[in-house]
């Protein structure tokens, strides 16, 4: 569902018939999986929940500190409960809470948990952002640093960078449905979904282990359709399914989400299409934001040393072409703000791309793992090259100052603690 | 284990005394089919246990310092697969030949002492072949230590070396062991 300009004025017309305004109560057992608002931008977001009630089923959208200015809308779930809602023409760089509710024939109301968001900031906008970031949520483990985001920080925007679920065993679409409803189902994770925007990409277990473009094409479409169906992206109007896209807020970040995995055909050595990667290219050079955000799902720093050459083949490392062209290119053109953001190594790690050579200029953070056993390798990165790694559950926080070029990076733990705090100026 | 077996071809065929003589030229009972499946069984199994537990004191200790502080050490991961070889060599070497008592019978029964230091007899080059892999693992530790990415390959060449070495050690122990007890067999 798309709700326009036109949609949000009817939107008004139905808040001042009155039940739009009765107070939020706890969350249904109708919205088992919670709510999300995904890929914000300046106009809005896409406002996401799975509905599995009878009754007809509303969203209520409204501006922060400002409940009695409630737009409803009527939204028409699909056959699997997935509701989606795109809310357009808000206003640039404000918070918008928001909720869905179920209506039943004897007038009770089963009404989702309360979500909220922020619109991406106006396009010629230089602010302060903050962005928090993770990877490598297993459903299985507690992820309590998600909770912690959820009830400490109040992040602009959260990135989701890969492995947001571990789909393995999965390959039929039923399947994939029912492991992306078992990994929502987790509180932590439904909380943090709510607590504000989400922009996320995929890394392989959300297909399977390792997963390349070469696996069986309906396996990997099954886990594509799946993954759109419940995690509120959206998709290129010209080539739908498509997952890399990028997002800007204001002058002060463009967020570049790449798809690491889909387009890879090792047995040709790419690592993803020519289209993409000069998609990349062109974003990356022509964007006017200060810094530039690339979610990356697979590292591309080089991890030196024998341990971290065994997992060379499923890293940007093992597809040295177009790695070098990427990294050249970007230093060639002296593009400054480029920080990469990765995961899938259940590792959380901050540190230059490369020690010598290509890359050497930039900067790479490995967000998470939220909840995933230890990367085993015995020795872990440090410096020169690496600043901080660590195997603890952990998100990564990030403060861009545009004024002043610098990104505060802090890696925070389940618990109370700051694993790492430092200053970045890029 | 396959990939290993022509090292533990040659080890046996360079191993003195392979097929010792009968000390002495008295008639003993043969060891039943049956009892040498039970040795062969549960010397196995043994052996698959002693990797169990060794694989748990490796992993263990390599945890320690990443549960207290967010990342391994390198020393720390070396130590663990000393000690890991440590108690290998000790369930295999130790109770291994105690498993040729399920050749004894009512007529005849071998000698653990001969099996142990048959076992010994051959395994002890691959024993050793674990303890120098071990101390190269531990010498790439010292060089990871002081510059990451530069001592893994030592210490993975040292881990592999440790493992191989203890599946040797574990096939020409449960030989070896054999070997003895049936050689030293004596009439009851």
């Amino acid at each position: 569902v798309k709700v326009s300009r036109r949609l949000v004025l009817g939107g008004l017309a139905a808040m001042s018939c009155g039940r739009a305004m009765q107070e939020p109560g706890p969350a249904s057992p109708d919205f088992p999986q919670g709510v999300c608002a995904g890929d914000p931008d300046s106009r809005g977001a896409l406002l996401w929940t799975r509905y599995t009630g009878t009754g007809a089923l509303r969203l209520e959208l409204w501006p922060r500190g400002d409940p009695a200015t409630r737009l409803v809308f009527p939204v028409t779930p699909t056959d699997e409960g997935i509701a989606l809602v795109r809310v357009e023409d808000l206003a640039a760089g404000t918070w918008w809470h928001y909720a869905f509710v179920g209506s039943k024939a004897d007038g009770e109301v089963s009404r989702s948990e309360e979500g909220r968001f922020r619109t991406a900031l106006a396009a010629d906008a230089l602010a302060p952002l903050r962005i928090g970031a993770s990877s490598c949520a297993d459903q299985e483990y507690p992820l309590t640093p998600f909770s912690r985001v959820a009830d400490e920080l109040e992040c602009d925007v959260f990135l989701m960078l890969g492995d947001n679920l571990y789909a393995d065993g999965a390959k039929t679409l039923d399947e994939y449905r029912q492991k992306w409803r078992e990994a929502l189902a987790r509180r932590p994770t439904q909380r943090l979904r709510a607590s504000t925007g989400l922009i996320s990409t995929w890394d392989d277990h959300e297909i399977v282990n390792n997963a390349t473009g070469e696996l069986d094409p309906a396996q990997i479409q099954a886990a594509r359709t799946a993954t759109f169906e419940y995690q509120p992206w959206r998709e290129s109007g010209a080539s739908p399914g498509r997952l890399w896209r990028s997002i800007r807020w204001g002058r002060t970040v463009e967020f570049f989400v790449l798809d690491c995995r889909s387009e890879r055909a090792p047995s040709t050595g790419q690592y993803m299409s020519r289209e993409q990667l000069d998609w990349l290219k062109a974003g990356l050079a022509a964007s006017p934001a200060r810094f530039k955000l690339v979610l990356n799902s697979v590292p591309i720093s080089n991890y030196p040393g024998a341990f971290f050459a065994l997992t060379l083949d499923d890293r940007w490392q093992g597809y040295p072409a177009e790695r070098t062209e990427l990294l050249e290119f970007i230093e060639g053109r002296n593009i400054p703000g480029v920080l990469w953001l990765t995961g899938d190594f259940h590792m959380g790690v901050a540190g230059r791309v490369s020690a010598t050579g290509p890359g050497s200029t930039m900067r790479e953070i490995a967000a998470g793992p939220a909840g995933q056993f230890a990367n085993p390798s015995p020795s872990y990165p440090a410096p020169p090259q690496f600043d901080f790694a660590t195997a603890e559950h952990n998100v990564a926080v990030l403060d861009l100052d545009p004024a002043a070029g610098t990104v505060r990076v802090r890696f925070l733990d389940g618990g109370t603690r700051t694993l790492f705090d430092t200053t970045w100026e890029l | 284990v396959r990939s290993a077996a022509p090292f533990v071809t040659l080890l046996l065929l360079c191993a003195p005394g392979v097929g010792a003589e009968p000390v002495e030229a008295v008639r003993v009972e043969a060891v039943p089919p049956l009892r040498t499946a039970a040795y062969v069984g549960s010397a196995l199994g043994l052996a698959g246990a002693a990797g169990v537990a060794s694989i748990f004191t490796a992993v263990s200790l390599h945890g320690a310092p990443v549960g207290a502080n967010g990342r391994p050490e390198p020393f720390v991961t070396a130590t663990g697969l000393v000690a890991a070889l440590g108690v290998h060599f000790a369930l295999v070497h130790w109770l291994v030949p105690e498993l040729t008592r399920l050749g004894n019978t009512s007529a005849a029964l071998g000698d653990v002492s001969a099996a142990r230091a048959r076992a010994w007899e051959l395994g002890r080059w691959a024993w050793l072949g674990g303890a120098l892999g071990a101390a190269g693992t531990m010498i790439g530790a010292g060089i990871e230590h002081a510059s990451f990415g530069s001592g893994q390959g030592v210490m993975l060449g040292g881990l592999v070396a440790v493992f191989f070495s203890a599946l040797a050690a574990d096939v020409l122990e449960i030989v070896g062991a054999w070997q003895g007890a049936t050689a030293s067999r004596r009439p009851r």
